[in-house]
């Protein structure tokens, strides 16, 4: 259904006095990391209580997961509605009131192969924050080649029984529940097929945590241990055997789900930094400018991308791994000038009278050394690109 | 070929870029430049070929209705441009749609609008004298005497011989004026043919006395001569380089696809295959930027120099890098003047001296960014 213009008009007043009444002031500023609303009840009250009252309003309202139907926990809006939201959210700068995998992994893999009951059940404590998810798909010798995947899944009357190991299940300590790829057929003709997916509730005995340092300090990054995890046969999402195809639509949405990095990237002061340090070398000046210069090239990019997968366009996909690789790099050379600006600064771990009072940019700056790998890496990306959208031969 | 074009527009512009690309098709513009590099001859181009791309509406695309032109937006010239960058046309579209164009219709006076008629009608080719870096005062300067100016200086421009008339940026007393000049009255001298085919040559201003209708616009400061250059021009030519990049691009991808060594096709060793993606990624930057700064041009933005600059930078860089790495890629077929990937290897070096080279144009975009030289007190 097309949306008449003046309907259109008609509910942007409508959200706009809505969010005039409804998002909290200390919600319509620049969102610190330690306030991110990934909901869920293990990982404890988030710092700013504005930040759960935000969450809990929008989910209510719909606002959540704006396009996925009433009956599912969504607010039941077209595209075009969705649009105004957004639209009206970034004019008052309002923060997301919600993010996190389930929101933006799992629901479009529930909306695809869920089950009625399925759908019904998972999706609107997702879009109410009151369940996190975490993702359980790479294991210590399944990480780019995933299909090699090697955990066990046995049927056992209506449970099946999990064994073997997970690990980067990014906040496995505080996530609730897991979407968790296990191969059920060891003798599927192909690696990929064999394999299904399910859901499973972390307080189930059997499966322990332990988070893994990495270099940046952060623990949310876990290993996920199975030692005989029932699991009901009802929470297999898609068929049996089939979960390689579930999995895609995850990928996939993980890959386009590249817009909180792309933001995140722009946090890095280059520019000001630049000119504070009054910096003179003249190739950190050209780096400095370059670095706008591809900014500005993401920025356009991105649009094009959304005006062809807007009109339909086919090939509009391969923006996805496109993405990916310019904004993880464009990103990168980002964060190492950041750090070299801010030279002793920028390489402190902690102590000292840090500018800004905290080491964040260094640890940023750590973190993005990821984003060429997490969620596919550039590698996996380059293969993508050649095989499926240059045609080049396979070997 | 990849599909790396850009998003398809009304109805009427998609025929007419489909009837460009058609008579491109057969007028194998390559081979043509191929030959020019071996056979001896007095003109880059071909004079009726580009009286046949007048008729196809090509030299009055971005021309106004009121002038007798198309009057498409910048957005669809570049779309025409882009279509002759891949096809390495040798008739001097760089030159007169991409510069003496946007230079003619920012001038507002009766003089450029009759050059633009000429233009439009496929009657008048016009070069244009642009520095690659930032203009050069008293290069060539004139100064009142009576009723004429006497002009005195010396410049390079392209495309000449071949063109009717050159533009010239002339220092007077309170700035600038482009001049518009017959370039055989001045004896052009130590004409050269560029690695491209393309000619240049050098017109000397030994005190020749013009009269003052010869200046086709106002007198302006060095920024406002240079703009519609630095801008539409700029715009313009990046998206000549980017389709120059694009096809040998393509050209690259399908020699992948059927050259074999070590009883493999090419194509299918990774190591080529990430380099081959890796300018894929690029090339979508840049067809991003050059279209963006062709619709910020149409819609008048105030970031449209940025972008413009931003195109021009990354469409230069881009298209050396590609053009390079497509002769790598061939190995030594590459090499050979046989090879289509050389022409464009030398082509895109002769296109990125139109309208500010890249490095000029980075420099311009930082600057409009704010980013410029801190002081070092």
């Amino acid at each position: 259904m097309i949306a008449q213009v003046s309907d259109v008009e008609e509910f942007r007043q409508e959200i706009r006095g809505w969010l005039e009444q409804n998002c909290p002031p200390a919600m319509r500023t620049p969102m610190p990391g330690d306030e991110v609303p990934y909901g869920g009840k293990r990982g404890g009250p988030v710092k700013n209580s504005d930040t759960q009252k935000w969450t809990e309003l929008a989910g209510a309202r719909g606002l959540t997961l704006p396009t996925v139907p009433k009956e599912w926990g969504g607010g039941g809006l077209t595209d075009a509605e969705a649009k105004v939201v957004a639209q009206e959210m970034r004019r008052i700068n309002a923060r997301p009131p919600l993010v996190g995998s389930g929101l933006a992994l799992l629901v479009p893999a529930l909306l695809a192969y869920g089950t009625e009951e399925q759908k019904r059940t998972f999706i609107p404590p997702i879009a109410r924050g009151e369940v996190r998810w975490c993702q359980g798909f790479s294991e210590p010798e399944a990480g780019s080649d995933l299909a090699s995947l090697r955990m066990s899944a046995e049927s056992d009357g209506s449970d099946y029984v999990l064994n073997g190991q997970k690990t980067w299940t990014s906040f496995a300590t505080v996530a609730d529940w897991m979407f968790c790829l296990a191969r059920t057929d060891p003798n599927a003709p192909t690696r990929q097929q064999g394999i299904s997916m399910f859901l499973i509730d972390m307080e189930t005995s059997g499966l322990s945590v332990r988070p893994i340092r990495l270099i940046n300090g952060d623990t949310e990054f876990c290993e996920s241990f199975f030692d005989n995890v029932r699991v009901p046969a009802e929470n297999i999402l898609g068929e049996l055997n089939r979960g390689w195809d579930v999995a895609k639509v995850l990928l996939r949405a993980e890959r386009e789900d590249v817009r909180p990095w792309i933001e995140a990237s722009y946090s890095f002061p280059v520019v000001e930094l630049w000119r504070e340090q009054r910096c003179t070398a003249a190739e950190i000046t050209q780096r400095v400018i370059q670095s706008e210069l591809d900014r500005l090239g993401l920025d356009a990019l991105m649009d094009r991308a959304r005006a062809d997968a807007a009109r339909g366009d086919a090939r509009a996909e391969r923006f996805a791994n496109i993405l990916k690789i310019v904004n993880g790099e464009y990103q990168q050379e980002r964060a190492e000038l950041a750090v070299y600006l801010l030279g002793e600064d920028g390489l402190t771990w902690s102590g000292g009278e840090l500018l800004g009072g905290d080491a964040a940019t260094t640890r940023d700056w750590l973190t993005s050394r990821a984003f060429s790998i997490a969620g596919g890496s550039t590698e996996i990306q380059l293969n993508i690109l050649s095989k499926r959208w240059l045609g080049l031969p396979v070997a | 070929m990849n599909d790396i074009s850009t998003s398809v527009g009304t109805d009427e512009i998609q025929d007419f870029l489909d009837v460009a690309s058609k008579f491109l098709g057969k007028r194998g513009s390559v081979a043509f430049v191929r030959d020019l590099l071996t056979e001896e001859h007095d003109v880059a181009f071909d004079r009726e070929c580009w009286e046949a791309q007048a008729q196809l509406g090509w030299t009055s695309i971005a021309i106004p209705e009121s002038l007798g032109g198309a009057g498409y937006p910048w957005s669809t010239a570049g779309r025409l441009v882009q279509l002759c960058g891949e096809n390495l046309v040798p008739e001097p579209i760089l030159s007169t749609i991409c510069l003496a164009t946007p230079l003619l219709l920012a001038q507002g006076s009766e003089q450029a609008e009759s050059i633009l008629k000429g233009i439009g009608a496929g009657e008048l080719i016009v070069a244009v004298v642009a520095p690659v870096g930032a203009l050069q005062k008293d290069e060539v300067r004139a100064v009142k005497h009576g009723d004429v100016w006497k002009v005195s200086g010396s410049v390079s421009v392209f495309d000449v011989p071949g063109a009717d008339l050159v533009l010239v940026p002339v220092t007077v007393a309170d700035g600038y004026r482009w001049l518009a000049v017959d370039p055989y009255v001045l004896e052009p001298r130590g004409t050269r043919m560029l690695i491209d085919g393309h000619h240049s040559t050098t017109l000397d201003f030994d005190d020749v006395e013009v009269p003052a209708e010869k200046f086709v616009g106002p007198v302006l400061n060095a920024e406002e001569t240079l703009a519609p250059i630095l801008t539409v021009g700029a715009a313009l030519v990046s998206a000549w380089l980017f389709g120059t990049a694009a096809r040998a691009f393509s050209i690259t991808v399908d020699y992948l696809k059927v050259r074999s060594q070590f009883g493999a096709l090419i194509g299918s060793y990774q190591a080529l295959q990430h380099r081959a993606s890796r300018l894929y990624c690029e090339l979508e930057v840049a067809t991003s930027v050059v279209e963006a700064a062709l619709s910020a041009l149409d819609a008048g933005s105030s970031d449209a120099a940025l972008l413009a600059s931003a195109a021009r930078a990354r469409a230069g860089d881009l298209a050396l890098r590609v053009t390079a790495e497509a002769i790598q890629l061939h190995g030594g077929i590459g090499m050979t003047h046989e090879a289509d990937v050389g022409l464009y290897f030398k082509s895109a070096r002769v296109a990125n001296q139109f309208g500010g080279d890249h490095v000029f144009h980075r420099a311009r975009a930082g600057s409009l960014l704010g980013i410029e030289g801190n002081s070092s007190q």
